[in-house]
């Protein structure tokens, strides 16, 4: 596999007013599925937000594929990055194909046309997350593991590099988890993309990440591979 | 499946155009003065009386209908998306009281604006209103707030109105209230210009925002996440409503209801979030309701646009959207 930095994290620190944790480095490779694991309140929600642009980073700077984020427009970094948000307002009667194809939006003219090509990849984005037999079904009938698949396949219609998830397993069963983190995996593999989430499983972490950026919940962030992160001093508030 | 439901979408908005065709064509032979139409066609002779009627008339109040049912159906669905509330609308958010008042500015307290009329005064009130509710939905996550807002700002804006209403010569007053009731019968060549202009102008300020009313109901992050600037199409749309609104108001009186209630039997018509559905199933059906509304002229057009849109809306929300078990609407 080759492996290209995707996203680089030099120096950074994040938080709203005050800094929630000390500076960092990060350096994300293509088709690598990331786990973040770490305590409530330590910061992995506003890393997600500050990686993904919706806040500014107190200090450090984040690059994307080589160029600094705050050089793209927002056109252009909707092209290679996106949030997929898993709990958020939702329109009772859009279905979802309306929904999924909402990703298409960064390559839309201002009226919002979709072409043949658009529809095509929309249609991959429904076959991939296993959501063909109620693509035309409107979201409220969907279960939130259906649902969570269908955000999913809003950001793969995207194609975009990065992927950034915020507990994408939380509201999911043992099976649903289990069907999801295999799903991102595969992802990263057939489609090289990067994927950074957060979780709050640490036995699927374990089990499914290439490797772990731990909080230790004393403001101190690392990238680590995932037996060094076990080992480490990283993980002791999983311990209890 | 696709093919048949893209069929059915086409047929269901040509039965809407031929509505609004068979609907102009009743608007132009029904009315207070009678002539025979068989006389006006095959007569050699042209009746200049009933060349008056039909053209100087009954045309303008075609005009005018079509004109404010698509403004104000627009600006409802736009307000309603932005805001995420399906209680939002012109009327409701304050925005014709905005419109109002300056039109009461002009006609009771003799502030002028020379040959332009009402139109600035009015425009500058809806603005003002619009940007003062954007200003409040900054501050509150919660969109029930801001219909609070909206209706705080349409008393206080409305208490200005009736001081005004209170301290003016009868002459002023009876023409004030006569315009507060509402009409399509107004409408003069020169206002339909003016009035066509600000249609089309609002119009595509809304269009041009396309992608972001079909997204903004999912959240201000997630319409960031698409790579759309919220700020931006923020502000052109509620401009367009704005725009829509304050024409609407100047040319036919502040129309209660009609912003509110089209994209609610749009929604339920067909069936879709698109815009690229929405926006033109909302402008057809305003335009039908409107010409509907206007077929008695004689009756003040507030009171008919109640007693005969409210049936319609209550049929349509028993029939279907809100009929729904455990769901939440957003």
């Amino acid at each position: 596999m080759a492996e290209e930095i995707v996203l680089s994290v030099k120096e950074l620190s994040v938080g709203y007013q005050k800094s929630l944790t000390t500076s960092f480095d990060l350096n994300c490779f293509s088709g690598e599925l990331i786990c973040m694991l770490g305590p409530n309140g330590t910061g992995k929600s506003t890393l997600l937000k500050t990686l993904a642009g919706l806040v500014v980073p107190l200090s450090g700077s984040i690059d994307l594929l080589g160029k600094s984020i705050s050089k793209y427009s927002l056109k252009e970094r909707a092209q290679k990055l996106t949030t997929v948000f898993m709990a958020h307002l939702l329109t009772p009667e859009m279905t979802v194909r309306e929904y999924v194809s909402l990703g298409r939006t960064p390559y839309a003219g201002f009226l919002d046309a979709r072409s043949e090509k658009d529809l095509q990849v929309v249609q991959n984005a429904i076959e991939d997350t296993r959501l063909s037999s109620f693509a035309d079904n409107p979201m409220y009938a969907l279960s939130d593991g259906e649902r969570s698949r269908v955000f999913i396949a809003r950001a793969l219609a995207q194609e975009v590099k990065v992927l950034l998830l915020d507990e994408p397993t939380a509201f999911l069963d043992v099976p649903h988890t289990i069907f999801l983190f295999d799903l991102l995996k595969k992802i990263t593999r057939l489609k090289n993309n990067t994927i950074i989430l957060s979780t709050h499983n640490i036995e699927y972490a374990k089990r499914f990440a290439d490797r772990i950026i731990a909080f230790d919940g004393k403001g101190n962030v690392s990238l680590m591979d995932v037996k060094s992160a076990f080992e480490s001093d990283f993980l002791q508030w999983t311990e209890g | 499946m696709k093919k048949r439901n893209s069929m059915s979408l086409y047929l269901r908005l040509f039965f809407l155009l031929t509505l609004v065709v068979l609907l102009s064509g009743l608007t132009m032979i029904l009315g207070p003065a009678s002539f025979s139409f068989k006389d006006l066609f095959f007569s050699s002779e042209l009746d200049p009386f009933a060349l008056n009627v039909l053209f100087e008339l009954r045309l303008p109040r075609v005009f005018a209908a079509v004109f404010a049912g698509t403004a104000l159906s627009v600006a409802g669905l736009s307000l309603q998306s932005v805001f995420r509330n399906p209680l939002a609308g012109p009327y409701v958010l304050g925005i014709s009281s905005g419109a109002s008042l300056g039109v009461a500015l002009v006609l009771l307290a003799g502030f002028s604006f020379g040959s332009l009329g009402f139109f600035p005064a009015a425009a500058l009130g809806a603005f003002a209103v619009t940007f003062l509710v954007l200003m409040f939905s900054r501050l509150f996550e919660n969109s029930a707030m801001l219909l609070v807002v909206g209706l705080m700002i349409s008393y206080i804006v409305d208490a200005c109105i009736t001081l005004l209403m209170h301290f003016s010569e009868a002459e002023a007053l009876r023409s004030y209230v006569a315009w507060g009731m509402g009409s399509f019968s107004r409408l003069t060549v020169d206002g339909f210009l003016a009035f066509f202009i600000a249609v089309v102008l609002g119009l595509s300020f809304i269009l041009f925002s396309m992608r972001y009313l079909n997204a903004v109901r999912l959240g201000d992050d997630f319409v960031k996440g698409l790579g759309l600037s919220v700020r931006l199409y923020q502000t052109l749309v509620l401009l367009g409503t704005s725009i829509l609104t304050a024409a609407t108001t100047v040319f036919c009186g502040p129309i209660a209801f009609l912003g509110l209630a089209v994209p609610h039997i749009a929604f339920a018509l067909f069936k879709t979030s698109n815009h690229r559905i929405l926006i033109p199933a909302s402008i057809l059906i305003g335009i039908n309701l409107s010409l509907c509304v206007g077929l008695l002229p004689q009756i003040p057009l507030n009171a008919m646009m109640s007693l005969f849109g409210v049936p319609v809306v209550f049929w349509v929300l028993f029939s279907s959207r809100y009929k729904r078990k455990g769901d939440t609407y957003g």
